[in-house]
């Protein structure tokens, strides 16, 4: 009862600044549950649009000789002598975008004969790939093989010996494998198979051969549009805006804490001096700092469920409302019990008149 | 009732700004007695004052205080000790603002062992009309006037029935009327057997208790 009496009291004698607290919580817990969410949004389309997003492109269809002679390339294209990957984008290890093609375009292309490796279609885990002739009766199209611990798909077999390619998409990936005579430096070889990857370095050369590539298979070339930039743009800025507003809010509300310490200070040594024990104002200093947060949770619990709904991502927001309470809630105590440590270890308790 | 034997404080004490404040001073103050302490700024008075009050430790020498050694009590201890046998007074009042007069003279007994909140309240306006104040024990203290203040802080210095109550300045900042009333409940309360030392650099209110030490730079030089 004392203790409930003591606590109120310390309450009401700074009614001012726990009402500033409470608010200052609320206003720290939406900000960084708006930051949360926007890194979410934002790290999204940032790997959607990586580094060299310009490139994103299409198809690849060359082995380390055949980009030594882009003419021979070209001139060799056929549908017959082409794959098609349908899928919407992806980032490569080494930084190229392989990109795909709306279900129009790949229809055309299963039409034209070309062989289609369907990335969106489940393959029970395994991943989805082609041989090159050379090894197709080792690893026959239609069935699944293990290959060093991994397990691919062979979607179909590529007609010729010009082996190629490789990608990563998204959410799987797409091989072309092929006989170890047609290495490239820099290519793993496991088991017979090829896994050739195309460097950032050679990307100005794949995509030139892209363009070209795309000029007689006339397929589509996947460029985010002006909205998709404007959007990310709009993303980034109000991220950037709501770091900056987390920091400040943080900033206040390690600032607020200490500034209510330091206003309280003088009753807390009039208290020692009428006989209360250090322990005793750390603890109604503790106790103040959890009534508040215990009244700002359901309030910032309620103002940031808004912004979820408002920003339409029900189960990001509420993962990002988790974060924000904790960190609120986590910085709030942590400055308190650091202020309260601090009076503990304080070595004058005289009151100001000494 | 205290007892200071050769007690010596420095403050900043190994630092080049150290500051002798008490040089081997020796004190007896016996039960019901009432203790003027006189001396100019910053010649230790408030330091000695501390010291009894167990506010703060001396470097040298031993304290006892109703025939208890406290120069090696711990913080704990020392804090129970302010509670129960301690009254303070402090020259700005030492009052919560915010709180009424009556909240304020119940605080010391928060921090006692075995009191209730029912008897905080009974104990609190007992002596809340025994200094005279009891229509104002749902005032904010802010809203007093400074004699009103000093009141309601005798009040709350004695809500607790210490033995000993130490006063800092406690009229300095009182007209003279008002100053002559306090020391007139103050010094009611020595008639009952309490001890009294008072801070004070007023000869007149020196003059209304039965004893009077001088203090210059750390030593006592009159009346030890």
């Amino acid at each position: 009862m004392k203790l409930i009496w003591r606590t109120l009291h310390e309450l009401k004698s700074s009614r001012f600044s726990t009402v500033l607290i409470i608010i200052e919580l609320i206003f720290s817990i939406v900000c960084y549950q708006l930051c949360f969410s926007l890194t979410k949004d934002y790290l999204g389309l940032r790997s959607f649009f990586a580094d060299n997003y310009e490139g994103n492109s299409v198809r690849v269809y060359f082995n380390d000789d055949d980009l030594k002679q882009p003419a021979a390339l070209t001139e060799s294209i056929s549908p017959e002598q082409s794959f098609t990957v349908k899928h919407y984008m992806s980032e490569h290890d080494d930084g190229i975008f392989i990109s795909c093609f709306s279900d129009e375009a790949f229809k055309i292309a299963e039409e034209a004969g070309s062989i289609t490796v369907d990335l969106d279609a489940d393959y029970n885990g395994a991943q989805p790939c082609l041989v090159s002739r050379t090894i197709a009766d080792k690893y026959p199209a239609g069935q699944e093989h293990a290959i060093a611990g991994r397990r691919f798909y062979v979607c179909g077999v590529l007609p010729n010996d010009t082996v190629f390619y490789m990608s990563t998409a998204g959410t799987g990936s797409a091989f072309v494998m092929a006989s170890d005579r047609f290495k490239a430096p820099g290519a793993e070889f496991v088991n017979g198979c090829v896994f050739m990857k195309v460097g950032s370095e050679r990307m100005n050369e794949v995509t030139a051969r892209l363009d070209m590539a795309e000029g007689i298979a006339g397929y589509e070339r996947f460029v985010p549009d002006d909205a998709l930039k404007k959007e990310f743009a709009a993303v980034s800025g109000i991220l950037i805006i709501g770091v900056w507003i987390a920091v400040i809010s943080t900033i206040g509300l390690l600032a607020n804490n200490y500034l209510t310490y330091k206003k309280n200070e003088r009753n807390y040594l009039v208290m020692i001096t009428i006989g209360a024990k250090k322990r005793d104002i750390t603890v109604l200093y503790l106790l103040r700092m959890l009534v508040c947060i215990a009244i700002a949770l359901p309030l910032s619990f309620g103002a940031s469920k808004q912004f979820a709904a408002w920003q339409g991502t029900q189960l990001a927001g509420g993962i990002s409302i988790a974060f924000a309470v904790g960190a609120a809630v986590v910085i709030e105590l942590l400055s308190a019990v650091m202020i309260a440590v601090g009076f503990m270890r304080k070595k004058s308790i005289l009151p100001k008149s000494a | 009732m205290v007892k200071l034997t050769s007690i010596s404080r420095t403050y900043n004490k190994g630092t080049p700004n150290a500051v002798e404040a008490l040089k081997g001073v020796s004190l007896e103050v016996n039960e019901g007695e009432s203790l003027a302490v006189m001396g100019v700024s910053g010649s230790g008075k408030s330091t000695l004052l501390y010291i009894i009050g167990c506010l703060d430790k001396a470097d040298e020498g031993s304290f006892e205080l109703d025939g208890e050694d406290v120069s090696r009590k711990l913080s704990d201890q020392l804090s129970r000790i302010r509670n129960e046998k301690i009254g303070f007074v402090l020259q700005d009042y030492g009052l919560i603002p915010e709180k009424t007069a009556l909240e304020n003279i119940m605080f010391p007994l928060a921090f006692s062992k075995g009191v209730s909140y029912k008897e905080m309240k009974r104990q609190a306006k007992k002596i809340s009309e025994f200094v005279g104040i009891a229509e104002l024990n749902r005032k904010r203290v802010s809203r007093l006037s400074g004699g009103q203040q000093q009141r309601v802080a005798i009040a709350r210095a004695i809500v607790n029935s210490p033995k000993l109550i130490l006063a800092d300045e406690p009229t300095a900042a009182l007209d003279h009327k008002t100053a002559d009333r306090i020391m007139e409940l103050l010094l009611s309360l020595v008639n009952e057997g309490r001890t009294l030392i008072i801070v004070t650099h007023d000869k007149r209110i020196a003059d209304m208790c039965s004893r009077t030490v001088y203090i210059s730079e750390g030593v006592i030089t009159e009346g030890e």
